[in-house]
């Protein structure tokens, strides 16, 4: 099974804070296996109620807060994007949603610093 | 996803007559401010990127390469556009490198929803149906709706009513082929990826040769399992630069040869006589009539 961009996220917030799938799930009052299938991408879109634990017991940043949000209503993400974006803590929250919300025509994709950088200039000129 | 091309060309239709266009070439910017989206025309985009779109802080942005010829920016956006009002993502990576078939359900619904605002059906079909068949007449409606002369090609052969077909090819292989109703109706299977046949006129354009006018070749040539026989028109085009074959194909007089299983009902012989079955209908033949409940 693929892994989602929301499982990514939420295993790398978990593992940043050296926590367990079990620490975590105590630490939310969720189900530890729910947690496990939420990382792994058997289950792509929590409840705002669940989602709101996860970033309590993650301590989670407001942008990665954010991007979880935005990833629990947008399963298509690409995980890449959202990898590229935790590498890269100047991009904020709006730049990674413009990103993350790109259609393209064609089978030419631009690399993801090339889409930011692209979607940066958009912004400063809009 | 729930989607299919029937239901695109559906809410394509619907989106149209809300713009409502009274005359063509259409105004693409009033599709685009239907969709609540902005155009912007980029120049940093490379030769193979023809646009993209985002939503930014709750505004949608279309960015079209300017660098394109104008009807492929201008189909450019309406496929954008069609990504909007489809709520259709891209696949993250591209599709393969030439393959339609292999190409992203989501990008093949864009670019049919794209063809019906920039061809409206409305608008299009009655001077395609009235068009003398030919490659000629398909470049002629491609510039009075500047549009490609692919896109306007496959709208042609989509909605006339005469049965003919226009395949796009790449490296001398069938990429996609667009079939008119009576064609689609009869079985007349172009398949994907198969080679041109070699004694097309289309094969001999792509080796060099001129296409002065169009040229016969047995219906069988081109369609898969053809078994009704007949001769079809054929005209075609080659593109160097990106090796693509653009073949226009139809049956002179309009007419497609009557089903072989069918002839013994022409000829007027029984059934019996005939030796042959009838077609299979769905309706069972036994037990008769008077013992079925």
């Amino acid at each position: 099974m693929t892994q989602s961009a929301l499982g990514l996220l939420l295993q790398t917030l978990r593992e940043e804070r050296g926590l367990s799938l079990r620490e975590v799930a105590q630490l939310g009052d969720i189900d530890h296996a729910y947690v496990y299938r939420l990382e792994t991408g058997a289950k792509e879109s929590p409840s705002d109620d669940v989602l709101s634990k996860l970033i309590k017991a993650l301590k989670a940043g407001k942008r990665e807060a954010e991007m979880l949000r935005y990833l629990a209503k947008h399963a298509e993400t690409d995980p890449a994007l959202v990898a590229h974006v935790l590498n890269d803590k100047t991009v904020p929250y709006e730049i990674f949603a413009a990103a993350a919300s790109a259609a393209f025509r064609g089978n030419v994709r631009p690399d993801y610093a090339k889409l930011i950088e692209r979607v940066r200039r958009i912004m400063e000129e809009e | 996803m729930s989607l299919d091309e029937f239901s695109v060309v559906i809410k394509a239709r619907e989106f149209v007559r809300l713009v409502n266009p009274a005359t063509f070439p259409v105004t693409v910017e009033d599709h685009v401010k239907q969709a609540g989206a902005l155009v912007r025309l980029e120049t940093d985009l490379g030769e193979d990127e023809p646009g993209w779109s985002c939503e930014i802080k709750g505004k949608k942005y279309i960015c079209v390469n300017v660098k394109d010829r104008l009807e492929r920016q201008r189909f450019t956006i309406c496929h954008e556009v069609a990504h909007i009002v489809l709520g259709l993502p891209s696949d993250h990576h591209g599709s393969s490198t030439w393959s339609y078939v292999k190409k992203s359900p989501a990008e093949i619904f864009c670019d049919v929803f794209a063809a019906e605002l920039l061809l409206p059906y409305r608008l299009f079909r009655p001077i395609a149906d009235k068009a003398v068949i030919g490659l000629a007449a398909i470049d002629d409606l491609a510039g009075r709706f500047v549009a490609s002369s692919m896109a306007t090609g496959s709208r042609f052969a989509a909605v006339v009513n005469a049965p003919c077909a226009y395949v796009i090819s790449e490296q001398g292989k069938v990429r996609y082929a667009s079939r008119s109703k009576a064609l689609r109706e009869a079985n007349a299977w172009i398949a994907p990826r198969i080679e041109m046949p070699q004694i097309s006129l289309s094969a001999r354009v792509r080796g060099g040769a001129a296409c002065n006018g169009a040229a016969q070749i047995e219906a069988g040539e081109w369609f898969q399992h053809w078994e009704r026989g007949g001769v079809l028109l054929e005209e075609a085009r080659h593109l160097d630069r990106l090796d693509q074959t653009l073949t226009l194909l139809w049956f002179e007089d309009e007419d497609i040869p009557p089903s072989k299983g069918r002839e013994w009902e022409k000829s007027g012989q029984s059934e019996e006589d005939a030796e042959l079955l009838p077609e299979l209908d769905g309706v069972l033949r036994w037990p008769g009539k008077k013992r079925r409940r």
